[in-house]
């Protein structure tokens, strides 16, 4: 049966418009007086000035807005290659220098995680020696830390902290080591993910932060929360995706530039004469794993419609967590949905699985066959309440 | 060298099920298929017995199966059911006149009784006549709207207790995909629902939740039933057609996608802060509505006063046309000669009303 | 017509490393467009990966292009007319981790 159209409501129609042709205004929208040099979400035109004071404030804002952070706190900046990574370093950096009220009265500490495992020794070094002098020329150190070998051994955090290698041949069977060489890309992906979040806290925590600053923005945002749906986190999208993830007793992990899009911030530390980090960046089939597929959806959907990568957003800032749920997740900290409904999707898999493996008598009626297989799948409990959903999903992939 | 069915009967295997990855005869896969079914209609409640349930069938492979397996559990587990085959007539030429022979065929086939009701009975249009009218554009709008409104009151008409549809697992994830895309919050807590509620009372339940599209596929064709595959002649690329090949290239990549998203469409919870549309009903047909004046009303009004894009725009400007329509209706907008006053089209008679629930 | 053409964000990295190039148009019947121009630095300048850099006759999607510092969206995109001494920046944004 055809279903288009099978819910349609007018008042979401207008949030899917194809990409139109706008006039473009030749005033700056904000003051209405300069020529615009720039033009944002393919409508909004901007004079140079405008923009510039518009975009620090929109991060000034932001943090505002949690009236989270207090004088004094440390922050533990999670410093990326990018654009991103750098707007937010010279957004610090210009506002702690501030004399006015309006200083910021915070402490950042500068973090780079070493995972960079397509490159050669030159290309490692010479990505080290550019992170450095870049994130000095804010007036800041650099710290380093190597994934690999966190992973291989997380109590060592004091050890590996600006250790004199952060780089080795054998980095890549040390991640092998940690999680099984079989694994999908996708849980692969999903559980680096988890690991990169545990060493940002443990880090933290180290150096007594009280928060992170992670540098993901708009269309990472959008493209994450498709991708934690399509791996079943759909209930932890408000602290996967939201401004603040307070899932650790101690640490905060924020997003100030969330509301960000790429443009903005490239051309922002274009107009400040900034340099980014880059790297030679390896081919990546988007066929091959859940998350490469939704970044690459995203970026095309975004093309056509305009408007995509906003309403995704605010989908997710709509979601919030089940107040039901009382039980943390072993592994990924994030709260066990309890649902209140009499069959779930996670029964109905087990139950197929179940099913599938189990041989039939034959000789018997169909509904005693059926009460067998029943009261045999109930006994199997196999759900395993430490871990959420998505989690018991993974854990077979780690080598623990 | 072929392997062995996974639930240890000795046969050799003839399918690999997506759901699961196992590999399985055709008799364990038969009675797996209808294991799960049945274990969802009973651990969800689905249905009491000694009622009546009138199952939505459009003669796809969905329904077909829907209809095929509802009659066999009914039986095998005695659910003390009264099943009746419904299925809607959008006056589509050569898309629905197939699908309803399809439809009449399992009827003989299955020996369920058969009702048919039409858009020209309940509507006064035919789709071939909207489409005349308004063009391609928005014809999927009425279609859509029309449809599921029929559903609901033919199954009011025959005055049953349940209405089942054929909802599968890839309808239904492609359905949250839909929801995220478009930031309807209130549809997305809505749509993983196994059971919902139009608000007159008539559930409609989806017995085939947790069943993967491809399973059904293989069930039909194994079982041999008879169904009927084809695009609507009128279907465009709606922004649906997005999410769809979205997920079948996440189901390429990891099948257990499917009931992923469904989980979590499950377990997401909406935040007390953001604002729902309470619901309400059609001050014109009584039929259940988030406005004052349902769709289908919305868009009838349109068509018959010849004015085709209204209720395909803003809420705000509908009201208004309509709030001046009936100011005019005292007026008689049409002269004796049965025509339109404005367009000098001719008037055609809306049943529509006589309908009122 | 001399012209600068700068490439930063990552893009450098498929032009030998090299940020500004000094650039001197030879003389042609027609207008220099961006259009002609991103063809005349396909075959004289770019190094490598073609792909990473243009896409479809236009510059790949997330390569932003500025001439003297205006977004080339205000002034026409492909069909802006190029004149002497211009300086037109491609910033990647896609060379990440």
């Amino acid at each position: 049966m055809c279903s288009v159209g099978d819910d349609f409501d007018n008042q979401t129609e207008k949030l899917m418009q194809k990409a139109t042709l706008t006039k473009l205004s030749d005033t700056c929208n904000k003051c209405r007086a300069e020529k615009p040099c720039i033009v944002l979400r393919g409508k909004d035109t901007y004079c140079k000035n405008c923009f510039l004071i518009n975009t620090v404030h929109k991060f000034k804002a932001s943090l505002g807005k949690s009236r989270l952070i207090h004088l004094n706190d440390r922050v533990l900046v999670w410093y990326q290659i990018g654009h991103p990574s750098v707007a937010l370093l010279h957004f610090l950096r210009t506002g702690l220098d501030l004399s006015t009220p309006k200083k910021l009265r915070f402490h950042p500490i500068i973090l780079f995680v070493y995972d960079q495992y397509q490159l050669n020794n030159k290309e490692g070094k010479e990505l080290i020696e550019n992170a450095k002098r870049i994130v000095s020329s804010f007036g800041f150190d650099c710290n380093f830390i190597s994934f690999a070998d966190y992973v291989s051994n997380p109590e060592n955090v004091p050890n590996l902290l600006n250790s004199e290698s952060l780089f080795a041949e054998n980095d890549i069977e040390k991640l092998n080591l940690v999680i099984h060489k079989t694994s999908s890309r996708t849980n692969r992906n999903d559980i680096k993910s988890l690991l990169r979040k545990k060493l940002l806290i443990d880090v933290a925590k180290y150096w007594k932060c009280k928060f992170v600053f992670t540098p993901e923005i708009s269309i990472d945002i959008a493209s994450n929360l498709l991708s934690n749906i399509s791996l079943g986190r759909g209930s932890h999208v408000s602290i996967d995706t939201g401004f603040c993830d307070d899932r650790d007793d101690e640490v905060r992990i924020l997003k100030p530039l969330r509301q960000f899009d790429m443009k903005e911030l490239a051309l922002y530390n274009n107009f400040n004469r900034l340099e980014s980090l880059s790297v030679r960046k390896s081919a990546v089939n988007p066929y091959s794993s859940v998350q490469d597929l939704m970044a690459k959806f995203v970026i095309e959907l975004q093309k056509d419609f305009p408007a995509t990568v906003t309403t995704i957003v605010k989908t997710g800032d709509k979601l919030s967590l089940d107040k039901n749920a009382e039980v943390k997740c072993k592994l990924c900290k994030g709260p066990v949905s309890v649902s209140d409904d009499l069959v779930t999707s996670q029964q109905s898999t087990n139950f197929s699985r179940f099913v599938s493996n189990e041989l039939v008598d034959c000789n018997k009626s169909r509904q005693e066959r059926f009460s067998t297989i029943c009261n045999k799948f109930d006994q199997t409990n196999n759900e395993n309440e430490l871990l959420c959903y998505s989690c018991t999903r993974i854990y077979g992939n780690f080598m623990l | 060298m072929p392997s062995k069915c996974s639930a240890k009967c000795g046969r050799n295997a003839v399918l690999k099920r997506p759901k699961t990855g196992d590999s399985l005869c055709k008799e364990c896969f038969f009675e797996a298929f209808e294991n799960e079914v049945h274990f969802t209609v009973t651990k969800a409640k689905l249905f009491k017995p000694n009622t009546t349930v009138a199952i939505g069938a459009s003669g796809g492979k969905d329904s077909t199966v829907l209809a095929y397996v509802l009659k066999l559990l009914n039986e095998k587990y005695d659910y003390k059911l009264k099943l009746f085959l419904l299925s809607i007539d959008e006056g589509i030429t050569g898309y629905r006149d197939d699908s309803l022979d399809t439809v009449k065929q399992n009827r003989d086939d299955y020996d369920i009784p058969l009702k048919i009701l039409s858009y020209k009975d309940l509507y006064g249009w035919t789709m071939d006549e909207i489409v005349a009218e308004i063009g391609r554009k928005n014809n999927c709008t009425f279609c859509g709207v029309f449809r599921r409104q029929a559903l609901d009151r033919g199954a009011n008409l025959l005055k049953v207790d349940y209405l089942a549809t054929g909802h599968n697992a890839d309808d239904i994830a492609e359905t949250v995909l839909m929801n995220i895309l478009r930031g309807d919050v209130a549809r997305l807590s809505r749509c993983t629902s196994i059971i919902t509620d139009s608000g007159d009372g008539i559930p409609r339940v989806k017995p085939l939740k947790y069943c993967y599209e491809k399973e059904i596929v293989m069930y039909a064709y194994f079982r041999k039933l008879v169904y009927f595959s084809t695009e609507c002649v009128f279907a465009p690329n709606a922004y649906r057609g997005h999410a769809r090949i979205l997920l079948k290239d996440l189901e390429k990549i990891d099948p257990a996608v499917i009931m992923n998203i469904i989980h979590s469409g499950e377990t997401m919870k909406v935040s007390e802060h953001s604002k729902m549309p309470t619901l309400t009903k059609c001050t014109r047909c009584g039929y259940v509505s988030s406005q004052e004046i349902c769709k289908a009303c919305v868009l009838l009004e349109g068509l018959n006063k010849g004015l085709p894009r209204l209720g395909i725009g803003k809420s705000s400007k509908v009201k208004r046309i309509l709030e001046e329509n009936e100011k005019l209706k005292g007026a008689s907008c049409n002269g004796e000669d049965n025509k339109c006053l404005c367009s000098g089209n001719d008037l055609k008679p809306s049943k529509f009303n006589d309908l009122k629930i | 017509m001399k012209i600068t053409v700068e490439f930063s964000g990552g893009a450098e990295l498929l032009f030998n490393n090299k940020k500004s190039h000094d650039v001197d148009l030879p003389d042609k019947d027609t207008n220099w467009t961006i259009a002609n121009l991103l063809l005349w630095i396909k075959d004289n300048l770019l190094q490598e990966r073609p792909e990473l850099f243009l896409q479809d006759n236009s510059v790949r999607p997330g390569i932003l292009v500025l001439v003297n510092d205006t977004d080339w969206e205000l002034l026409g995109c492909l069909d802006y007319k190029i004149e002497p001494r211009d300086k037109i920046i491609f910033i990647s944004t896609l060379h990440g981790g």
